[in-house]
């Protein structure tokens, strides 16, 4: 699980996430780059990424109220979040015409992952390779293949909160995941040897 | 077990479901091992990327709006699906009765057609069936057959007469009682 700073907000929340929400705005702070992360890494789509996060949290404000605590409000969040980009591939099934969006991230056009100035040009170039290969990875997933993939291993949830976001059985996540994990390499091959 | 893991080994125990002989094997091999924390190592890189691009989207301005505050309410693109729906739905609605109303105004139209024949076919039935009884009364009339008239034609007038005594087979037999 990811290793959350410790401090008033975050104590508070992880003992109770039903007191969290009524600070909206602070849950908006908190929890917009995760999700927005976890969607743009499902539609590799920046616009589409932030109107689909503002969705997330306006769906979020709306039903605030229905939130009791059962889970994380991190896992509540991510459902909604799952259930947009579920919607977003269904519609996107049946608008075929319609071209790539401008601001699709590509993993060609992405060319500075982590434009990290200590490492050598050759280090950089190396790094963009692999992240580009996996980038490019699991864009060729199955939608619930994807899902479990960033949320184990972008999002550092377990196989619980994963179960819960998506609304699948724990078994049924390792099934996912398992075939997730073994297309990836299956299509990176000896790209990291 | 080979020398070294499968793919699906290898993918199993990146998830820590490897059973205890992939586990005791991952132990002992080092390429096996070497090969795993290869895979690890780019995932943890590409989680590490992931946060790095969106840490610099939302610095650049893909910033958060709070939910309380007025949204923009996008308009929706879906309004002219449901108005290919509705042309649907009219069009399944409307060709059905077209074609049953255009079938039944065919129907009618035969019908009136065919009476309008069976009715010319009486008539001309009728003033045929007058002409064949009028030239029956006339056939009938006739004093001698008509193949007999041509070659009584060509016999003298008087002829008649003297062959009294010839057989008069041609001629109507009387009738009892009746005096010729």
């Amino acid at each position: 699980m990811e290793q959350i700073a410790t401090s008033g907000f975050i104590a508070a929340a992880m003992e109770n996430p039903v007191t969290e929400i009524e600070d909206f705005n602070r849950v908006v702070e908190q929890y917009w780059p995760r999700i927005l992360r976890f969607i743009l890494a499902s539609v590799h789509d920046v616009d589409t990424a932030e109107t689909l996060t503002q969705d997330c949290f306006w769906n979020a404000y709306r039903h605030r109220m229905s939130f009791r605590g059962d889970s994380s409000l991190n896992t509540w969040l991510m459902r909604i979040a799952v259930n947009l980009v579920r919607d977003l591939a269904r519609n996107r099934r049946l608008q075929f015409w319609k071209r790539a969006h401008r601001t699709a991230i590509d993993s060609a056009a992405a060319r500075e992952w982590l434009p990290d100035r200590s490492l050598s040009p050759e280090q950089r170039a190396a790094i963009n390779e692999q992240v580009g290969a996996i980038w490019d990875a699991t864009h060729s997933l199955s939608e619930r293949q994807r899902t479990v993939f960033l949320l184990r291993f972008v999002e550092d949830m377990d196989i619980v909160e994963i179960a819960e976001a998506t609304g699948l059985t724990e078994n049924a996540v390792h099934v996912h995941l398992f075939r997730a994990v073994r297309a990836i390499r299956k299509r990176l091959g000896n790209k990291y040897e | 077990m080979s020398s070294h893991l499968s793919e699906d080994q290898i993918s199993r125990s990146f998830l820590g479901r490897s059973t205890m002989e992939e586990h005791e094997h991952l132990q002992n091999c080092a390429q096996c091992r070497a090969e795993m924390e290869r895979f690890r190592a780019m995932c943890s890189l590409f989680r590490t990327a992931m946060k790095d691009l969106t840490d610099r989207l939302v610095a650049s301005g893909v910033s958060p709006t709070i939910a309380a505050e007025e949204r923009t309410i996008r308009p929706r693109a879906f309004y002219w699906q449901w108005a290919l729906v509705g042309v649907a739905a009219i069009l399944l609605t409307v060709i059905p009765l077209y074609e049953s109303y255009y079938s039944l105004r065919h129907q009618t139209e035969t019908k009136h057609a065919a009476t309008q024949s069976i009715d010319s076919a009486s008539e001309s039935a009728t003033s045929g069936d007058v002409l064949l009884m009028e030239a029956v009364m006339a056939h009938r009339a006739r004093a001698l057959p008509a193949p007999m008239e041509p070659v009584m034609i060509l016999l003298p007038s008087d002829a008649l007469g003297r062959e009294s005594d010839e057989p008069k087979t041609r001629q109507r037999s009387l009738l009892p009682g009746e005096i010729r």
